[in-house]
């Protein structure tokens, strides 16, 4: 089963790390509208557009992501004094009981939004370059079907925890630096406890 | 029950549930839809069970996030601080303001307060600025035998000044919900941010005079004898160019001269040149050296190295024309196309650079503008081949890109577009630049700050997501006049309110993080504030100095608790 739910893991990840991206053509594409119109005074067509939809697009598709590294903010004030069981069968039925719904909702809503602009083959009202938004709008659905599948891979997770008591290793990534700093030091200090432990012992 | 009391009841159940643990923009998103079908619940208007509006109304919602202006520029601000996070300018940073205080009393502090403002000013991120700062001057102030409770106090002090003092991501956040300009609250919040900042400083100073055993002098051999030059240059290379940076990123917003958005792309940027620019530095004096260096060169190399040559002077030629037409357009009031290129002629770039390269060759050495560039050592020499490598690629790239445009005739579909041989020029000079870049930069760092980019926006678009979908089902069920009339009945006066709902705020700040307080519970005060006669702006700026406060505050004072994490164990 874990190798199942870090399958589900690489595959939002990858989604989301490569549509992470869409914040390079952002910055770029900014910073030269910035240039050519506060500089050159000739203002581009499309960059308006571009900004809000890699916005947009980075945002949506990474929430599957974020989901499977824990990122989502929680209020975890009762939650951490919990044992690992309780918290996963509060979070199991919070899954199946808010999660699921909410997400499907998303996705059948999604998809009957995406098809009519796909219908209409819709334009940006907001430039007259007539940027096609039908393909931003497509991103609801997936973004929500990413979410479904990672919801499935955290309902194992849960499961497993109910059978061992632990809750299962995350894979490894980039990580805030307060926290990355925080396990180091623990690292540290693990090791440092060892190592004196060792020269006592050798004494 | 009445709709109103539903309201209510869906509030308080989703308090219940926020102490449950779950990810709060899904238990959101789950209960707007589960209140919202009730709500829109009509028999003689739905075809099947999903012919409800709830599901319209979700998706407009999730679109309106989606395609929000104010947010685009929290990925953007997230970005810029991550960059400037991770490309090591802190510790260059505290170490000459360190020196350049010497001479005052409590000269760490105040260099450690001054370094958190700066370096708060660029990321707006609270925890990274307490464990940076806690790593780095916080060993150097008890070293220098400082009071430990002054020193982590000084710590966490300038460490949440981040939450305040623009461009904080916080305030976006709050403009976004609050419909309240960004340029205003940022211009709101720069006085008190940096009131703050220089309140802490001057207390620094009266604790350390008053007290000098709290603070004392460093001695002169730790820090070594520094000449004004050392100095200069040290400031010229750590302290101007960030400030520089993060100066026109405020001055634009604030003078109102770009939108937070373009101010923030610029800023990332800036942020990301500067970074290239320090390794650069590094890898030239051979401070830092990357595999590409080391790496044996191959015998094309020295095509690559002459064609290399001859893309950075024609880019170098590039740049001053392009700033010339832009400081001719900027104070000549003109319009000036980009396209057209260097001296109007499309192709002439890389035949130049090619005719630029090989002279190169024939009076290397003898040139002093082309000496500095000459490839010597394997730093330079790894450097030019980049450059030509990409020279070349863009051009066969742009070449492709006619070839496509003439023959497959795309002017049908890209109606807007016109396309003309530019492409050569523009092929030739980004490919040249881009790689050039691209190879220099850090990857693993770049890779970071993309990936925390989108994470953390993530986590906040998201719960706009949740949190707009639960507000607009909350205020259909009338629950929002509902509390409305409640507080009014109570009869207070507006200062009451005020502080009744800062208490409310500040207690919350205690399990709570900004975003959520932000996000969900600030927008239940916002439609009272009208009746109060209570500006959203002053309301918007006092929930921040509060959350800071209440983030400095026991029983639950994060930085505290970052600050604890990176300390040494008997602190």
């Amino acid at each position: 089963m874990e190798q199942f739910i870090f399958l589900i893991d690489k595959v939002t990840a990858w989604v989301g790390k490569a549509f992470a991206w869409c914040i390079m053509i952002m910055t770029l594409g900014v910073s030269y509208e910035v240039f050519v119109r506060y500089l050159l005074r000739d203002p581009t067509s499309w960059a308006f557009d571009i900004s809000y939809m890699m916005y947009g697009t980075l945002f949506m598709m990474a929430g599957a992501y974020t989901l499977s590294r824990d990122g989502h903010v929680r209020g975890d004030v009762l939650f951490r004094l919990w044992k690992p069981k309780v918290q996963a069968t509060i979070e199991l039925t919070l899954y199946i009981l808010f999660f699921f719904p909410g997400v499907l909702a998303l996705i059948i809503a999604g998809l009957d939004y995406a098809g009519e602009s796909w219908f209409y083959g819709e334009v940006s009202v907001m430039s007259p370059a007539n940027v096609p938004i039908f393909q931003f709008k497509t991103i609801t659905p997936i973004a929500g079907s990413l979410l479904f599948i990672q919801g499935i891979a955290q309902c194992c997770r849960c499961i497993i925890c109910l059978k061992t008591g632990e809750w299962p290793r995350h894979l490894e990534d980039v990580e805030e630096m307060e926290t990355m700093l925080l396990h180091q030091q623990e690292e540290e200090e693990q090791y440092q406890t060892a190592t004196q432990g060792d020269r006592a012992g050798s004494a | 029950m009445t709709d109103p009391q539903v309201a209510v009841a869906m509030l308080g159940i989703f308090i219940l549930t926020i102490l449950l643990g779950f990810p709060i923009c899904f238990t959101l998103v789950a209960m707007g839809v589960a209140f919202g079908y009730y709500a829109y619940y009509d028999p003689e208007r739905m075809s099947s069970i999903f012919d409800n509006q709830i599901f319209d109304l979700l998706v407009n919602q999730t679109y309106s996030v989606m395609a929000n202006d104010v947010l685009t520029a929290v990925p953007l601000f997230l970005f810029m601080g991550y960059i400037v996070e991770r490309a090591n300018i802190v510790d260059r940073l505290f170490h000459t303001l360190q020196i350049a205080a010497r001479r005052l009393p409590g000269s760490m502090a105040i260099a450690a307060l001054a370094t958190c403002a700066m370096f708060a000013t660029a990321t707006g991120i609270i925890g990274a600025v307490v464990t940076l700062m806690g790593l780095l001057a916080f060993p150097a102030m008890l070293k220098a035998r400082y009071n430990t409770s002054f020193a982590a106090g000084v710590i966490c002090a300038g460490g949440c000044l981040g939450i305040l003092i623009p461009p904080s991501i916080m305030l976006i956040v709050y403009a976004a919900t609050s419909n309240v300009s960004v340029v205003k609250l940022y211009a709101g919040a720069i006085l008190p941010g940096f009131l703050l900042a220089g309140l802490y400083i001057v207390y620094v100073i009266g604790r350390s005079i008053i007290n000098p055993s709290l603070a004392p002098k460093p001695k002169d051999e730790d820090i070594g004898e520094v000449s004004r030059g050392r100095l200069a240059i040290m400031a010229a290379t750590s302290f101007f160019p960030l400030a520089f940076l993060i100066l026109s990123v405020l001055g634009a917003i604030l003078a109102g001269l770009a939108t937070p958005s373009e101010a923030a792309a610029v800023g990332a940027l800036g942020g990301l040149i500067l970074a290239i620019g320090y390794r650069v530095g590094g890898i030239l004096q051979g401070e830092i050296v990357p595999d590409w260096v080391s790496a044996a060169a191959k015998p094309s190399d020295s095509w690559f190295q002459i064609l290399g040559v001859g893309a950075m002077v024609v880019l170098a030629l590039h740049v001053a024309y392009i700033v010339g037409q832009a400081l001719m357009a900027f104070f000549g009031d003109w319009t000036v196309s980009l396209e057209g290129g260097l001296f109007g002629t499309p192709y002439i770039n890389s035949v130049l650079a090619l005719f630029v390269g090989i002279g190169a060759l024939l009076v290397a050495g003898r040139v002093p503008v082309i000496g500095a560039i000459w490839p010597r050592t394997p730093a330079t020499h790894a450097l030019m081949t980049f450059a030509g490598h990409g020279a070349l690629g863009g051009l066969v790239a742009a070449a492709a890109y006619l070839i496509a445009v003439h023959l497959f005739d795309f002017d049908e579909v890209l109606r807007w577009h016109e396309p003309n041989d530019w492409a050569v020029d523009i092929g030739f000079l980004v490919g040249a630049a881009g790689w050039l870049a691209w190879r220099i930069v850090e990857k693993d760092r770049l890779r970071e700050s993309v990936y925390l980019t989108v994470r953390t926006s993530a986590m906040v678009c998201w719960l706009f997501v949740g949190s707009w979908t639960f507000s607009s089902v909350f205020s259909y069920l009338g629950g929002e006049q509902l509390i409305k009339e409640w507080v009014l009945s109570m009869d207070l006066s507006p200062v009451m309110f005020l502080i009744l709902a800062q208490i409310i705020i500040f207690l919350l700040g205690w399990p709570l993080e900004w975003s959520e307080i932000i996000i969900i519970f600030v927008p239940i005060f916002l439609p009272m504030l009208g009746f109060f006669d209570i500006d959203p702006l002053f309301f918007g700026i006092l929930v921040a100095l509060n959350l800071q406060t209440s983030f400095l505050t026991p029983p639950m004072a994060m930085a505290a608790y970052y600050l604890k994490g990176v300390a040494p164990p008997h602190v």
